[in-house]
C-alpha cells in the first residue's frame, strides 16, 4: 500500500505542474528583450537620440583615423602596412583595411540618425514628443554624419536595411551636404522656438561648416582641384556672424569621448587607442619631435608663422590634450574659431584684406601672438589662411582638403600615390559595401 | 596470407569512397551596410559539396622471433567546393584584416585563397606605368626612364626608406574578370588534394624496435608565405631577406662597384624591378601577391629506436613486469618546394567554437615558429 500511495502523490504533482504549464504560468516576457515596435515608443526618444550621438561619435572617430593617417597629421610608425598607404596618399583604394573597417560604422550612423530623426517626427505629428529639443539634438547628429560623408567621401550610397541603393556618385555630394543643411535648418527652428540659446549657438556652428563645406567640396573634384580658391558663402558668412553672435570664445561643438562609454573605442580604428595606446601612428613631423623611439610625442615644435621661434600655443595645447585624453580624446567638428576663419576667408575673397587680418588676428592675440599685418609681415594672405586652418583645425578632418586645395602635400605623399597623382581624391565606397551592393560593380 | 619457414605475412587494406552535399548550410551573409547594418546574418542558404577516397594499408609483410617488418599507409583524396551561397556575396575569412586572403567563394573550395595578380604582359612589357598612359611600359621605355634616376631620386633623405614601386597606380594589376576588384584573383586552396602517412616498425635482436613514420599533403596546395612577405616587402615592418634587401639596393643604386658606390646602370636596376615585382612586392595594397605558394611537402616525421627489457631479466622489483627505453627523434627533415618557414605552420589554432576562422582559416604561414626537431629519450614501464 505505502508503494501506490506514492504513486498516486508523483501522479498528483506533476499533473499540477502539467496545469501549471498548461496555464502559461511559466510564459513570462523577458523585460530586457527589445523588439523593434518598442521603439515606436515615444518614451524611447530620448534613449535613441542618445543612440545616435554615440553611432554618430564613434563613427567620426573611426573615419578620422584613416583620413588624418593620409594628411601630415599623422605619420605611420607601426606594424600595418595599409596605414602606410593612406601616409603615401593612396586614399581611394576600396581595399584598404582600416578605411574599409571605418565604412560600416560612417554608414550604419547615417542610417540610424535618419531612422531616428523620422521616427521623432511622428511622434511629433502625433503630439507625443515631449521634448522636441532631443529632436534637434538628432538633426545636429544626422547633420554631423551628411557632412563627414561629404567631407571625406568621394561616393556613398545610402541604402535601406536590405534595400540596397545606387552609389550617388560624386555629384551627389552636395545634395548631402543639402541634407545636412536641411536637418540644421530644422533644428535651428526648435532651438529658437524653445529660447535654448545654446543649442543655437552649436547648430548655427556647424551649419556655417555644413554650407562652407559645400562650397569648399565644390572646389575639389579627382584630378581638378582650383588651387588656392577661396570661399565666400553667403549662407556660411550669415551662419557665422550670428554664431559669433551668440556662443562664448573658444565654443565648440563637440562629439564627447567618454570612459564610461568604452564600447564607443574599436580597438583596430580609434583616433586615441591608435595614436596613444597602439603606437600605430603619432603625430606628423610637422608638428613634433618624436622621442628616441620614434613613437610618440617628445615636444610639439610647429611654430607660428609670424613668431617663428614660439611653438604656436593652440597647436600645442590640442596635441597636449589629445594625448592627455588617452583613449578617449573629444572630437571637435566646428568651433568658434572656425567662425572666425570662414568669416576671415570670405572677406580675403572678396577683396577685403583688412577684414580678413582682423578675424585672424582675434585668434592670434587671444594666443598670445603678434598680429598679422598684411602690409607689413611679408606673408601673403592666403599663405596666412592655409597656416591658421593648419594650426586652428588641427585633427578635425580638414586637412586633406586642405593640403589639396593650397596645392601643400604633406611630406610623406609620394609621387606615385593617388593624392599625388590625383590631387582631390577623397575616400571611395570600401569593398564590404562593394562586394554586398548589387549597384556597384 | 601465406607463410614459411617461420615467417608470416598478414596484411589488410581498407578503402572508402564518401560523397556528401550539405544542405542549408549557414551562410554568413552580409547585407549593404549602408543599409545600416554591419552585422552580418546567419542564413540557411548554403550548399557545400565533398567527396573524397580514404585508402589505408597494414601489414606485417614478415615476422619471425628475431626479425619482423611492419609497414602502414594511409592516404585520403579530398575534393570540396562550395556550390551555393544564396546569392550572398563572397566572405572574407579573418574580418578585414588585409593579410589573410581566405574567402568562402562560390565554385570554390571553401578557405581558398584570393588575391592580387600581375598584369599579364609580353616579353617586351612590364607590369609597370611609369610613363602614366595606364599601359604597360616596353623595356625600351622602362630602361630610359630608369636611365634618368640617381639614388638621390630614390632614398628618402629623411628616413633612408627607398622609394620602390608600391601603388596600384604604378605597378598594373590584372583584373580579368574585369570586375574593378584587384584581389579576387583564385591563387590556390590551403587544403591539399591527398594527405597521408606511411612508415614502417622494424624488429629486430628479438628486443629492439625501429619505428619511423613519413607525412605528406601534395595536389594543389598552397599557403600563404605572410611570414617572408613581412620579411621581403617593407621596409619598415621588418625587411631583413637578404635577396630582398640586394633588390632593393640594385634598384636605389643601379649596382655598387667594389666600394659601394653607386653605378647608376639601368640594366641593373631593371633586373632588380623585375624581381621587385615578380619575387618582393607583396602586402597592401597588393595582397596575396608573390606571397601564395605550392606547399606540396613530404615530412620525415619520426625515427625512434626502441629496447624492451626481456620480461625474463626483470626481478619484478616494486611489481615492474614491462620495461622499454625509446629514444626517438621528431621531424626529421621536410622536402618541399614551399620557399616559407614551414608549410605547417597556421597563424590560428583550430579551437573549439564554430566560427569562420576557426574553420576556414587555414594554410597562413604567419606568427608562429616552424615545427622543432625534437628528441626524446622514454622510458615505460608497466605493473
Amino acid at each position: 500500500m505505502r508503494y501506490d500511495k506514492s504513486l498516486w502523490i508523483g501522479l498528483l504533482v506533476f499533473s499540477l505542474g502539467l496545469s501549471i504549464a498548461g496555464c502559461n504560468l511559466l510564459d513570462v516576457n523577458n523585460p530586457n528583450n527589445l523588439v523593434e515596435e518598442d521603439l515606436g515608443n515615444p518614451a524611447a526618444a530620448e534613449p535613441m537620440v542618445n543612440g545616435v550621438e554615440a553611432a554618430v561619435t564613434r563613427a567620426v572617430q573611426a573615419i578620422l583615423t584613416p583620413y588624418s593617417t593620409a594628411t601630415d597629421e599623422l605619420v605611420w610608425v607601426g606594424s600595418r602596412d595599409a596605414w602606410q598607404q593612406l601616409d603615401f596618399g593612396n586614399v581611394d583604394d576600396p581595399f584598404n583595411e582600416f578605411t574599409d573597417a571605418a565604412f560600416p560604422y560612417v554608414a550604419e550612423a547615417r542610417w540610424w540618425a535618419d531612422a531616428v530623426i523620422a521616427r521623432l517626427e511622428e511622434f511629433r505629428e502625433q503630439g507625443a514628443l515631449s521634448n522636441p529639443i532631443v529632436l534637434a539634438r538628432a538633426y545636429l547628429y544626422g547633420a554631423i554624419i551628411y557632412v563627414t560623408i561629404a567631407d571625406m567621401f568621394d561616393d556613398f550610397a545610402f541604402s535601406d536595411r536590405m534595400e540596397s541603393a545606387p552609389p550617388i556618385g560624386r555629384d551627389g555630394l552636395p545634395q548631402v551636404y543639402d541634407t545636412a543643411i536641411n536637418y540644421l535648418d530644422r533644428a535651428l527652428a526648435i532651438a529658437e522656438a524653445r529660447n535654448n540659446t545654446a543649442l543655437q549657438g552649436q547648430i548655427l556652428m556647424f551649419r556655417a561648416r555644413a554650407k562652407y563645406s559645400k562650397a569648399l567640396r565644390a572646389m575639389l573634384r579627382p584630378g581638378q582641384v582650383q588651387v588656392n580658391g577661396l570661399v565666400n558663402d553667403a549662407g556660411a558668412v550669415a551662419d557665422a556672424q550670428a554664431a559669433l553672435a551668440v556662443v562664448d570664445p573658444e565654443a565648440r561643438v563637440i562629439l564627447d569621448m567618454d570612459p564610461n562609454a568604452p564600447d564607443l573605442v574599436m580597438g583596430d580604428l580609434s583616433l586615441g587607442d591608435q595614436v596613444n595606446s597602439r603606437l600605430e601612428m603619432r603625430i606628423g613631423d610637422t608638428y613634433i619631435q618624436p622621442t628616441p623611439n620614434n613613437k610618440q610625442t617628445q615636444a610639439v615644435i610647429f611654430k607660428d608663422i609670424i613668431d617663428t621661434e614660439v611653438v604656436h600655443p593652440f597647436v600645442e595645447q590640442e596635441i597636449t590634450a589629445f594625448h592627455a585624453a588617452g583613449l578617449y580624446p573629444d572630437m571637435t567638428v566646428a568651433s568658434e574659431r572656425e567662425m572666425h576663419l570662414i568669416l576671415a576667408e570670405a572677406m580675403l575673397a572678396s577683396g577685403d584684406v583688412n577684414g580678413f587680418a582682423t578675424h585672424i588676428n582675434h585668434l592670434r592675440t587671444r594666443d598670445g601672438l603678434t598680429p598679422y599685418d598684411p602690409n607689413s609681415s611679408g606673408i601673403e594672405p592666403i599663405e596666412m589662411l592655409r597656416f591658421s586652418r593648419q594650426a586652428y583645425l588641427f585633427l578635425q578632418g580638414r586637412r586633406l582638403a586642405d593640403h589639396y586645395r593650397f596645392n601643400d602635400p604633406s611630406p610623406e605623399w609620394r609621387p606615385d600615390g593617388t593624392a599625388m597623382r590625383q590631387p582631390g581624391t577623397f575616400f571611395p565606397i570600401t569593398i564590404i559595401e562593394r562586394r554586398a551592393n548589387p549597384y556597384i560593380d | 596470407m601465406g607463410s614459411g619457414h617461420g615467417a608470416r605475412i598478414v596484411a589488410a587494406l581498407q578503402a572508402t569512397y564518401w560523397d556528401r552535399t550539405v544542405t542549408d548550410a549557414l551562410v554568413d551573409k552580409q547585407f549593404p551596410v549602408t543599409g545600416g547594418f554591419r552585422a552580418s546574418q546567419l542564413t540557411n542558404i548554403g550548399e557545400l559539396k565533398g567527396r573524397g577516397i580514404e585508402l589505408g594499408f597494414q601489414g606485417t609483410i614478415y615476422s619471425s622471433e628475431q626479425f619482423s617488418v611492419d609497414l602502414f599507409a594511409g592516404a585520403s583524396y579530398l575534393w570540396e567546393q562550395v556550390t551555393d551561397m544564396g546569392g550572398a556575396p563572397p566572405i572574407k575569412v579573418g574580418g578585414s584584416y588585409p593579410r589573410y586572403r581566405n574567402f568562402i567563394i562560390e565554385g570554390y573550395a571553401p578557405g581558398a585563397h584570393f588575391g592580387a595578380k600581375l598584369l599579364p604582359t609580353d616579353a617586351n612589357h612590364l607590369p609597370i606605368d611609369f610613363n602614366g598612359d595606364g599601359q604597360p611600359d616596353s623595356r625600351d621605355e622602362v630602361l630610359a626612364y630608369l636611365a634618368t634616376l640617381t639614388p638621390e631620386d630614390l632614398i628618402n633623405a629623411s628616413n633612408g626608406q627607398v622609394n620602390m614601386p608600391s601603388s596600384v597606380g604604378l605597378v598594373l594589376l590584372a583584373d580579368e574578370d574585369g570586375d574593378g576588384d584587384l584581389l579576387d584573383h583564385y591563387l590556390g586552396k590551403p587544403t591539399p588534394d591527398w594527405q597521408g602517412s606511411f612508415g614502417a616498425t622494424i624488429r629486430f635482436l628479438r628486443n629492439f624496435r625501429l619505428y619511423t613514420a613519413f607525412e605528406f599533403k601534395a595536389g594543389n596546395y598552397y599557403v600563404n608565405n605572410l611570414t617572408f612577405a613581412f620579411r621581403q616587402a617593407n621596409a619598415v615592418i621588418g625587411r631583413n631577406l637578404p635577396w630582398s634587401a640586394e633588390v632593393v639596393r640594385d634598384y636605389a643604386t643601379g649596382g655598387v662597384d667594389a666600394n659601394g658606390n653607386p653605378m647608376n646602370d639601368p640594366q641593373v636596376r631593371l633586373r632588380a624591378l623585375e624581381r621587385w615585382l615578380n619575387e618582393v612586392l607583396a602586402l597592401a595594397p597588393f595582397s596575396g601577391l608573390n606571397t601564395i605558394k605550392p606547399a606540396d611537402f613530404l615530412r620525415w616525421r619520426e625515427l625512434s629506436l626502441t629496447y624492451d627489457v626481456p620480461r625474463s631479466q626483470l626481478q619484478r622489483l616494486w611489481g615492474i613486469d614491462r620495461l622499454s627505453f625509446t629514444l626517438g627523434v621528431r621531424n626529421l627533415a621536410l622536402w618541399t618546394r614551399y620557399d616559407g618557414p614551414d608549410p605547417e605552420v597556421n597563424a590560428v589554432g583550430r579551437g573549439s567554437g564554430s566560427q569562420l576562422d576557426q574553420n576556414y582559416l587555414d594554410g597562413v604561414d604567419a606568427f608562429g615558429f616552424v615545427m622543432p626537431r625534437r628528441v626524446t629519450f622514454t622510458v615505460r614501464f608497466g605493473f
